[in-house]
Protein backbone atom coordinates (compact mmCIF):
# COMPACT_ATOMS: atom_id res chain seq x y z
CA UNK A 1 0.00 0.00 0.00
CA UNK A 2 1.64 3.23 -1.08
CA UNK A 3 -0.42 5.57 1.08
CA UNK A 4 -0.55 4.07 4.52
CA UNK A 5 -1.57 5.95 7.63
CA UNK A 6 0.99 8.20 9.26
CA UNK A 7 1.21 6.87 12.82
CA UNK A 8 1.81 10.31 14.24
CA UNK A 9 -1.77 11.24 13.40
CA UNK A 10 -3.10 8.34 15.39
CA UNK A 11 -0.82 8.59 18.37
CA UNK A 12 -2.74 11.31 20.17
CA UNK A 13 -6.01 9.41 19.78
CA UNK A 14 -5.07 5.96 21.01
CA UNK A 15 -6.85 6.49 24.33
CA UNK A 16 -10.04 7.48 22.53
CA UNK A 17 -9.79 4.51 20.16
CA UNK A 18 -9.32 2.09 23.04
CA UNK A 19 -12.28 3.61 24.89
CA UNK A 20 -14.43 3.20 21.80
CA UNK A 21 -13.56 -0.48 21.61
CA UNK A 22 -14.18 -1.03 25.30
CA UNK A 23 -17.53 0.78 25.11
CA UNK A 24 -18.64 -1.87 22.58
CA UNK A 25 -17.72 -4.58 25.06
CA UNK A 26 -15.29 -5.42 27.86
CA UNK A 27 -12.08 -6.81 26.48
CA UNK A 28 -8.53 -7.91 27.17
CA UNK A 29 -5.33 -6.54 25.69
CA UNK A 30 -4.77 -8.70 22.65
CA UNK A 31 -8.43 -8.50 21.59
CA UNK A 32 -8.18 -4.70 21.73
CA UNK A 33 -5.21 -4.79 19.36
CA UNK A 34 -7.09 -7.15 17.09
CA UNK A 35 -10.26 -5.04 17.14
CA UNK A 36 -8.23 -1.97 16.15
CA UNK A 37 -6.64 -3.88 13.30
CA UNK A 38 -10.04 -5.03 12.03
CA UNK A 39 -11.64 -1.57 12.45
CA UNK A 40 -8.87 -0.03 10.38
CA UNK A 41 -9.12 -2.74 7.71
CA UNK A 42 -5.66 -3.92 8.60
CA UNK A 43 -4.12 -0.50 8.00
CA UNK A 44 -3.18 0.19 11.57
CA UNK A 45 -1.76 -2.14 14.16
CA UNK A 46 -1.34 -0.90 17.69
CA UNK A 47 1.97 -1.97 19.16
CA UNK A 48 1.89 -3.89 22.40
CA UNK A 49 4.04 -1.45 24.41
CA UNK A 50 1.75 1.43 23.36
CA UNK A 51 -1.30 -0.62 24.34
CA UNK A 52 -0.06 -1.15 27.89
CA UNK A 53 1.01 2.48 28.27
CA UNK A 54 -2.41 3.64 27.16
CA UNK A 55 -4.33 1.15 29.32
CA UNK A 56 -2.28 2.13 32.32
CA UNK A 57 -2.92 5.81 31.73
CA UNK A 58 -6.66 5.24 31.28
CA UNK A 59 -6.86 3.14 34.42
CA UNK A 60 -4.97 5.75 36.41
CA UNK A 61 -7.45 8.38 35.25
CA UNK A 62 -10.32 6.08 36.34
CA UNK A 63 -11.68 5.99 32.78
CA UNK A 64 -11.46 2.20 32.76
CA UNK A 65 -11.42 -0.56 35.35
CA UNK A 66 -9.90 -4.00 35.15
CA UNK A 67 -10.87 -7.42 36.36
CA UNK A 68 -9.44 -10.88 35.89
CA UNK A 69 -11.05 -13.44 33.66
CA UNK A 70 -11.58 -16.98 34.87
CA UNK A 71 -9.46 -18.79 32.27
CA UNK A 72 -7.95 -21.89 33.70
CA UNK A 73 -5.61 -22.58 30.83
CA UNK A 74 -2.90 -20.38 29.36
CA UNK A 75 -2.78 -17.65 31.95
CA UNK A 76 -5.49 -15.41 33.33
CA UNK A 77 -6.64 -12.59 31.09
CA UNK A 78 -7.04 -9.09 32.40
CA UNK A 79 -10.24 -7.55 31.10
CA UNK A 80 -10.98 -3.86 30.93
CA UNK A 81 -14.31 -2.14 31.34
CA UNK A 82 -15.24 1.48 30.70
CA UNK A 83 -16.42 3.55 33.66
CA UNK A 84 -19.00 6.36 33.49
CA UNK A 85 -16.09 8.71 33.71
CA UNK A 86 -14.59 7.01 30.69
CA UNK A 87 -17.78 7.41 28.68
CA UNK A 88 -17.84 11.13 29.44
CA UNK A 89 -14.19 11.41 28.50
CA UNK A 90 -14.89 9.61 25.25
CA UNK A 91 -17.75 11.97 24.29
CA UNK A 92 -15.59 14.97 25.08
CA UNK A 93 -12.70 13.60 23.04
CA UNK A 94 -14.98 13.01 20.04
CA UNK A 95 -16.40 16.55 20.24
CA UNK A 96 -12.88 17.96 20.45
CA UNK A 97 -11.72 15.85 17.54
CA UNK A 98 -14.58 17.03 15.33
CA UNK A 99 -13.73 20.65 16.00
CA UNK A 100 -10.05 20.03 15.39
CA UNK A 101 -10.74 18.14 12.17
CA UNK A 102 -12.87 20.97 10.81
CA UNK A 103 -10.34 23.64 11.65
CA UNK A 104 -7.42 21.63 10.27
CA UNK A 105 -9.31 20.91 7.04
CA UNK A 106 -10.04 24.62 6.73
CA UNK A 107 -6.41 25.47 7.46
CA UNK A 108 -4.75 23.05 5.08
CA UNK A 109 -7.06 23.22 2.09
CA UNK A 110 -10.02 25.52 2.84
CA UNK A 111 -11.19 28.46 0.77
CA UNK A 112 -9.17 31.59 1.28
CA UNK B 1 8.90 -23.57 30.59
CA UNK B 2 8.06 -22.68 27.00
CA UNK B 3 9.80 -20.04 24.94
CA UNK B 4 7.20 -17.36 25.58
CA UNK B 5 7.41 -17.89 29.32
CA UNK B 6 11.17 -17.67 29.12
CA UNK B 7 10.90 -14.40 27.23
CA UNK B 8 8.55 -13.02 29.90
CA UNK B 9 10.93 -14.09 32.66
CA UNK B 10 13.74 -12.31 30.84
CA UNK B 11 11.69 -9.12 30.44
CA UNK B 12 10.85 -8.97 34.13
CA UNK B 13 14.18 -10.17 35.44
CA UNK B 14 15.38 -6.83 36.87
CA UNK B 15 12.22 -6.27 38.88
CA UNK B 16 11.19 -7.36 42.32
CA UNK B 17 8.34 -9.77 42.59
CA UNK B 18 5.57 -7.69 44.08
CA UNK B 19 1.85 -7.92 43.35
CA UNK B 20 1.84 -5.18 40.73
CA UNK B 21 4.69 -6.76 38.78
CA UNK B 22 3.20 -10.24 39.10
CA UNK B 23 -0.11 -9.05 37.65
CA UNK B 24 1.56 -7.20 34.82
CA UNK B 25 3.52 -10.33 34.04
CA UNK B 26 0.36 -12.43 33.90
CA UNK B 27 -1.36 -9.88 31.70
CA UNK B 28 1.51 -9.66 29.22
CA UNK B 29 1.82 -13.43 29.17
CA UNK B 30 -1.85 -14.14 28.49
CA UNK B 31 -1.90 -11.53 25.72
CA UNK B 32 1.16 -13.02 24.05
CA UNK B 33 -0.37 -16.45 24.30
CA UNK B 34 -3.59 -15.20 22.69
CA UNK B 35 -1.55 -13.74 19.85
CA UNK B 36 0.29 -17.00 19.36
CA UNK B 37 -2.97 -18.96 19.22
CA UNK B 38 -4.26 -16.50 16.66
CA UNK B 39 -1.16 -16.90 14.51
CA UNK B 40 -1.50 -20.68 14.67
CA UNK B 41 -5.06 -20.35 13.36
CA UNK B 42 -3.73 -18.20 10.54
CA UNK B 43 -1.56 -21.12 9.50
CA UNK B 44 1.78 -20.25 11.07
CA UNK B 45 3.92 -23.11 12.29
CA UNK B 46 4.38 -23.34 16.05
CA UNK B 47 7.96 -22.10 15.81
CA UNK B 48 7.11 -19.19 13.50
CA UNK B 49 4.19 -18.17 15.68
CA UNK B 50 6.30 -18.10 18.84
CA UNK B 51 9.05 -16.12 17.12
CA UNK B 52 6.60 -13.59 15.76
CA UNK B 53 4.84 -13.28 19.12
CA UNK B 54 7.98 -12.67 21.10
CA UNK B 55 9.04 -9.96 18.66
CA UNK B 56 6.04 -7.88 19.70
CA UNK B 57 7.37 -6.89 23.07
CA UNK B 58 11.03 -6.38 23.80
CA UNK B 59 10.88 -4.34 26.99
CA UNK B 60 8.57 -3.62 29.91
CA UNK B 61 10.73 -0.88 31.41
CA UNK B 62 8.22 1.83 30.57
CA UNK B 63 5.43 -0.03 32.37
CA UNK B 64 7.11 -0.22 35.74
CA UNK B 65 5.73 2.42 38.07
CA UNK B 66 9.03 3.08 39.85
CA UNK B 67 10.96 3.65 36.66
CA UNK B 68 11.75 7.17 35.63
CA UNK B 69 12.69 7.94 32.08
CA UNK B 70 15.83 10.01 32.26
CA UNK B 71 17.99 11.68 29.64
CA UNK B 72 21.31 10.25 30.75
CA UNK B 73 23.48 12.96 29.20
CA UNK B 74 21.55 15.78 30.83
CA UNK B 75 21.50 13.86 34.10
CA UNK B 76 25.27 13.31 34.08
CA UNK B 77 25.95 16.93 33.11
CA UNK B 78 23.93 18.20 36.09
CA UNK B 79 25.48 15.65 38.40
CA UNK B 80 29.02 16.53 37.28
CA UNK B 81 28.26 20.20 37.75
CA UNK B 82 27.31 19.58 41.37
CA UNK B 83 30.26 17.25 41.94
CA UNK B 84 32.63 19.92 40.62
CA UNK B 85 31.07 22.44 42.96
CA UNK B 86 31.41 20.12 45.98
CA UNK B 87 34.99 19.33 45.07
CA UNK B 88 35.94 23.01 44.65
CA UNK B 89 34.36 23.90 48.00
CA UNK B 90 36.25 21.11 49.74
CA UNK B 91 39.44 22.15 47.98
CA UNK B 92 39.04 25.75 49.21
CA UNK B 93 38.40 24.49 52.73
CA UNK B 94 41.58 22.42 52.57
CA UNK B 95 43.73 25.38 51.39
CA UNK B 96 44.97 26.25 54.90
CA UNK B 97 46.50 22.79 54.90
CA UNK B 98 49.46 24.18 52.96
CA UNK B 99 50.83 24.97 56.43
CA UNK B 100 50.91 21.27 57.20
CA UNK B 101 53.08 19.34 54.74
CA UNK B 102 51.60 16.08 55.96
CA UNK B 103 48.13 17.06 54.76
CA UNK B 104 49.15 18.88 51.62
CA UNK B 105 48.38 15.84 49.48
CA UNK B 106 44.71 16.06 50.39
CA UNK B 107 44.52 19.63 49.15
CA UNK B 108 46.25 18.67 45.89
CA UNK B 109 43.91 15.73 45.51
CA UNK B 110 40.83 17.93 45.58
CA UNK B 111 42.42 20.46 43.27
CA UNK B 112 43.08 17.76 40.67
CA UNK B 113 39.67 16.21 41.24
CA UNK B 114 38.02 19.58 40.66
CA UNK B 115 39.89 20.06 37.40
CA UNK B 116 39.07 16.56 36.14
CA UNK B 117 35.41 16.86 37.09
CA UNK B 118 35.06 20.19 35.37
CA UNK B 119 36.61 18.76 32.18
CA UNK B 120 34.19 15.82 32.14
CA UNK B 121 31.37 18.24 32.97
CA UNK B 122 32.20 20.33 29.91
CA UNK B 123 32.24 17.21 27.73
CA UNK B 124 28.71 16.31 28.85
CA UNK B 125 27.49 19.88 28.68
CA UNK B 126 28.53 19.96 25.02
CA UNK B 127 26.68 16.72 24.38
CA UNK B 128 23.54 18.22 25.89
CA UNK B 129 23.91 21.42 23.89
CA UNK B 130 24.35 19.39 20.71
CA UNK B 131 20.97 17.81 21.41
CA UNK B 132 22.52 14.39 22.01
CA UNK B 133 19.72 12.63 23.93
CA UNK B 134 20.20 9.22 25.46
CA UNK B 135 17.19 7.86 27.32
CA UNK B 136 17.54 5.36 30.11
CA UNK B 137 15.19 4.03 32.75
CA UNK B 138 16.18 4.49 36.36
CA UNK B 139 14.49 2.85 39.26
CA UNK B 140 13.74 5.51 41.90
CA UNK B 141 13.02 3.02 44.62
CA UNK B 142 16.47 1.51 44.20
CA UNK B 143 18.24 4.87 44.12
CA UNK B 144 16.43 5.85 47.32
CA UNK B 145 17.80 2.74 49.00
CA UNK B 146 21.25 3.52 47.62
CA UNK B 147 21.06 7.03 49.06
CA UNK B 148 20.16 5.75 52.52
CA UNK B 149 22.93 3.17 52.44
CA UNK B 150 25.50 5.77 51.32
CA UNK B 151 24.66 8.06 54.23
CA UNK B 152 24.68 5.22 56.74
CA UNK B 153 28.06 3.95 55.61
CA UNK B 154 29.44 7.45 55.73
CA UNK B 155 28.23 8.04 59.29
CA UNK B 156 29.77 4.74 60.41
CA UNK B 157 33.03 5.68 58.66
CA UNK B 158 33.10 9.08 60.42
CA UNK B 159 32.44 7.54 63.83
CA UNK B 160 35.21 4.99 63.33
CA UNK B 161 37.69 7.61 62.11
CA UNK B 162 36.94 9.93 65.02
CA UNK B 163 37.28 7.10 67.50
CA UNK B 164 40.56 5.92 66.02
CA UNK B 165 42.02 9.44 66.00
CA UNK B 166 41.02 9.77 69.64
CA UNK B 167 42.63 6.40 70.24
CA UNK B 168 45.90 7.39 68.62
CA UNK B 169 46.23 10.68 70.48
CA UNK B 170 44.59 10.19 73.81
CA UNK B 171 44.11 6.52 74.61
CA UNK B 172 47.28 6.19 76.62
CA UNK B 173 46.45 9.38 78.51
CA UNK B 174 43.06 7.97 79.42
CA UNK B 175 44.44 4.53 80.20
CA UNK B 176 47.12 5.80 82.54
CA UNK B 177 44.98 8.77 83.56
CA UNK B 178 47.71 11.17 82.64
CA UNK B 179 46.75 14.76 81.84
CA UNK B 180 46.42 15.51 78.15
CA UNK B 181 49.26 17.74 77.04
CA UNK B 182 49.17 19.80 73.90
CA UNK B 183 52.42 21.64 73.47
CA UNK B 184 51.23 24.60 71.41
CA UNK B 185 48.82 26.00 68.85
CA UNK B 186 50.52 24.18 65.96
CA UNK B 187 50.16 20.82 67.60
CA UNK B 188 46.60 21.66 68.57
CA UNK B 189 45.82 22.51 64.97
CA UNK B 190 47.36 19.26 63.81
CA UNK B 191 45.17 17.25 66.14
CA UNK B 192 42.13 19.25 65.08
CA UNK B 193 42.96 18.51 61.45
CA UNK B 194 43.14 14.80 62.15
CA UNK B 195 39.59 15.09 63.38
CA UNK B 196 38.42 17.19 60.45
CA UNK B 197 40.02 15.52 57.44
CA UNK B 198 37.76 12.42 57.42
CA UNK B 199 34.85 14.78 56.72
CA UNK B 200 36.06 15.48 53.17
CA UNK B 201 34.62 12.10 52.21
CA UNK B 202 31.20 13.71 52.54
CA UNK B 203 31.51 14.27 48.79
CA UNK B 204 30.49 10.63 48.24
CA UNK B 205 27.09 10.62 50.00
CA UNK B 206 26.46 14.14 48.72
CA UNK B 207 26.93 12.93 45.16
CA UNK B 208 24.59 9.98 45.64
CA UNK B 209 22.07 12.30 47.25
CA UNK B 210 22.25 14.73 44.35
CA UNK B 211 21.94 11.90 41.83
CA UNK B 212 18.72 10.77 43.40
CA UNK B 213 17.18 14.22 43.40
CA UNK B 214 18.23 14.74 39.80
CA UNK B 215 16.46 11.59 38.66
CA UNK B 216 13.20 13.02 39.94
CA UNK B 217 13.87 16.36 38.28
CA UNK B 218 15.15 15.22 34.90
CA UNK B 219 12.36 12.84 34.06
CA UNK B 220 11.37 13.05 30.42
CA UNK B 221 7.70 13.12 29.53
CA UNK B 222 6.71 10.63 26.89
CA UNK B 223 3.58 9.86 24.99
CA UNK B 224 3.63 6.43 23.42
Amino acid sequence: MSESINKDYIRGHIDTIILRILIDQDNYGYEVIKAIKILSNGQYELKEPSLYTSLKRLEKGAYIESYWGDETQGGRRKYYKVTDNGKKYYKKAIAEWKIAREIIDQLVEGER
Amino acid sequence: MDKIEKHIEWLFKPYKKNKQIQELKEEVYSNLLARKEDLLLEGYSEEEAVKNTIAHIDSVDHLIEENKKVDINRFLASLLQSMTLYSVIIWILTLPLSLFPEHLLLSYFFMILSILLSIVYIVYLRKVNNGDIKIKYMNIKRTRELKNIAWKIWVVFIIISLLSVTGIYFASNLWFSRPISISGPYQFAEIALRYLTPFVTVIIPLTVNKARNLIEESEVEVYE
